[in-house]
């Protein structure tokens, strides 16, 4: 079941993952026999995942493989990480920034806004997040981006949104029959039908000369899914949705920048049952922000977590290298979070998926202790890795998203 | 004599608007000029116009605006305007905002969205659906 081979990861042969990193680790792009839109109530929609994490958006689309013959049904999965920083655009005399503008207010996002001394959006449950409107821009510029990415031309486009929601937003409620079922909580659900079910984002973007483009995005349908959903999607279904692992649960060890996560699923009958160890990346990035030789310099959490991953910062105009402070900062935070990690995997019974954008600021230290583990890669856990880490919720959402259209 | 021969067929023309060039503009016309097939400036500024009104009138026609009758139908409308987009076809294909084996074929549908829906279906396992279903994804807001 699980293939033999050392790449990044090893995971269930045939799996959605196992599929994305052979391609990605070939340099290739991940493609799959499946067409790239979905039926929902009639309409034709172009299926979009949104893993919204508190260190960046994460999104996944599939397009038609254009070097695919016309009697073949093949389309490539594209994704991106946009980091969650938000400045409302100033004038540029010279070179300009990607620049979005909705509902009246032109604004950077990710790098750009980063650049500028942008802010860090808002952290906590979806029901607040959604409630700053420059969250819901950051969304749709978010969009705009995953599809302009995926080649898709401006012009505007009916999509079916899938949103990975924080796990504890999913709970148990029983149907009219008295079943009891995993479902969305109904706070959530009244914020994604107020919010986005129905939203029609106007967006005009206009790229480093000055070239606009005129997008608008509709959304048709919403269908929200718990983060860790897109974790199991990926690692036990085929992307034709058949299981590839006779694993009955799993516990996913989910470091995010925000928290570190722990989800408990059981397949049959369906359980989650989630907890927190403690923060995510966000321990280390704080560690760093507080740096003394990094005084003033970093100025929000945003900031702090793209440090971490770059290893640079500017200074008085400069980019510096602060692989000595990251060194520091992973040294003393990091050693507390593999605990965390090494006491979850011990225990578990069930089979173990580490993953998380955290994965790949942890990865020397967590590869040093998982050798000296009596569990094997493979056959007890599955250590993701590499850009997977970080986008893993969202490809496994988009599929998801399919299935589930599929089977209505 | 060409331009003689386009008003007979056409018909006499009037004169309906005094046009205000920009500089900007100028500079493109002056790209266009020597490809365009007119004895003077008022005659190559009627070609531009002309085809202008074409693609206006198409752009309508595709958002269900009806023609008139007995002047211009829908398919002669449409073969003018596809030889329009096939002559556009390098550049688009060159700026990646479309694909030639697109611009090839007839194209029912209106827009990308809806041009890979013709693709043919892939069968999915509709145990998948449910499984998604019993991990919290019940329902499409």
């Amino acid at each position: 079941m699980i293939s033999a081979e050392q790449r990044g990861v090893v995971a269930p042969a045939g799996s959605i993952l196992d599929l994305v990193d052979r391609a990605w680790s070939d340099g290739a792009a991940a493609a799959f026999p499946l067409r790239p839109t979905v039926r929902v109530g009639g309409a034709t929609l172009v299926p979009v995942a949104i893993d919204n994490g508190n260190d960046a958006l994460k999104g996944a689309v599939l397009r038609r493989d254009p070097g695919a013959p016309d009697s073949e049904t093949r389309s490539l999965l594209t994704t991106i990480r946009v980091p969650t920083a938000f400045a409302l655009a100033q004038t540029i005399q010279g070179r300009q920034e990607v620049t979005y503008s909705c509902d009246g207010v032109s604004f950077w996002v990710g790098e750009a806004a980063l650049v500028h001394n942008g802010d860090a959006l808002r952290l906590g449950p979806t029901i607040q997040r959604l409630d700053d409107e420059r969250q819901r821009w950051f969304i749709g510029a978010g969009i705009v981006e995953l599809l302009r990415s995926a080649g898709f031309a401006p012009g505007e486009y009916a999509i079916a949104l899938t949103l990975a929601v924080p796990n504890t937003e999913i709970v148990i409620e029983r149907d009219e029959k008295g079943v009891e079922q995993l479902t969305l909580d109904r706070r959530t659900r009244d914020s994604l039908a107020r919010h986005l079910k129905g939203k029609s984002w106007e967006i005009r973007r206009d790229d480093d000369e000055g070239q606009p483009e005129q997008w608008t995005i509709r959304v048709a349908t919403v269908l929200p899914q718990a983060q860790t959903t897109g974790t199991v999607v990926a690692l036990t279904r085929a992307p034709n949705g058949k299981l590839v692992s006779d694993i009955a649960g799993l516990r996913v060890i989910d470091i995010g920048g925000g928290d570190l996560h722990v989800c408990e699923v059981t397949f049959s009958p369906a359980q989650m049952i989630n907890r927190r160890p403690g923060d995510g990346t966000i321990r280390i990035a704080r560690a760093l922000r507080t740096d003394r030789a990094l005084a003033g310099v970093i100025h929000n959490d945003v900031q702090a977590q793209e440090a971490l991953i770059r290893q640079t910062v500017k200074r008085a105009s400069r980019p510096v290298s602060i692989e000595t402070e990251v060194q520091r900062a992973v040294a003393s935070k990091g050693n507390a979070m593999v605990a965390d990690v090494l006491e979850e995997l011990r225990q578990s019974s069930q089979f173990v998926a580490i993953t998380g954008g955290g994965v790949l600021l942890l990865r020397s230290l967590l590869t040093d202790v998982l050798q000296h583990e009596a569990k094997e890669p493979g056959r007890d856990y599955v250590l993701v890795d590499g850009p997977l880490a970080s986008q893993l919720n969202a490809i496994g959402a988009l599929f998801g998203l399919i299935f589930r259209a599929a089977g209505k | 004599m060409k331009q003689r021969e386009e008003k007979v067929k056409n018909g006499p023309r009037r004169l309906i608007a005094g046009l205000r060039v920009s500089e900007r503009d100028l500079v493109l016309l002056a790209v266009v000029r020597p490809f365009c097939d007119g004895d003077s400036e008022a005659e190559i500024a009627h070609r531009i116009w002309r085809r202008g009104l074409e693609v206006t009138l198409a752009e309508l026609v595709s958002a269900g605006v009806e023609l008139p009758p007995g002047v211009l139908t829908e398919q002669q409308l449409a073969i003018v305007i596809h030889r329009h987009v096939q002559l556009c076809a390098p550049l688009l294909e060159r700026a990646g905002l479309v694909v030639r084996s697109l611009m090839d074929e007839p194209q029912p549908m209106r827009d990308a969205t809806l041009r890979v829906a013709v693709i043919e279906e892939t069968a999915v396992d509709p145990l998948a659906g449910e499984a998604i279903e019993r991990l919290g994804g019940t329902e499409f807001l």
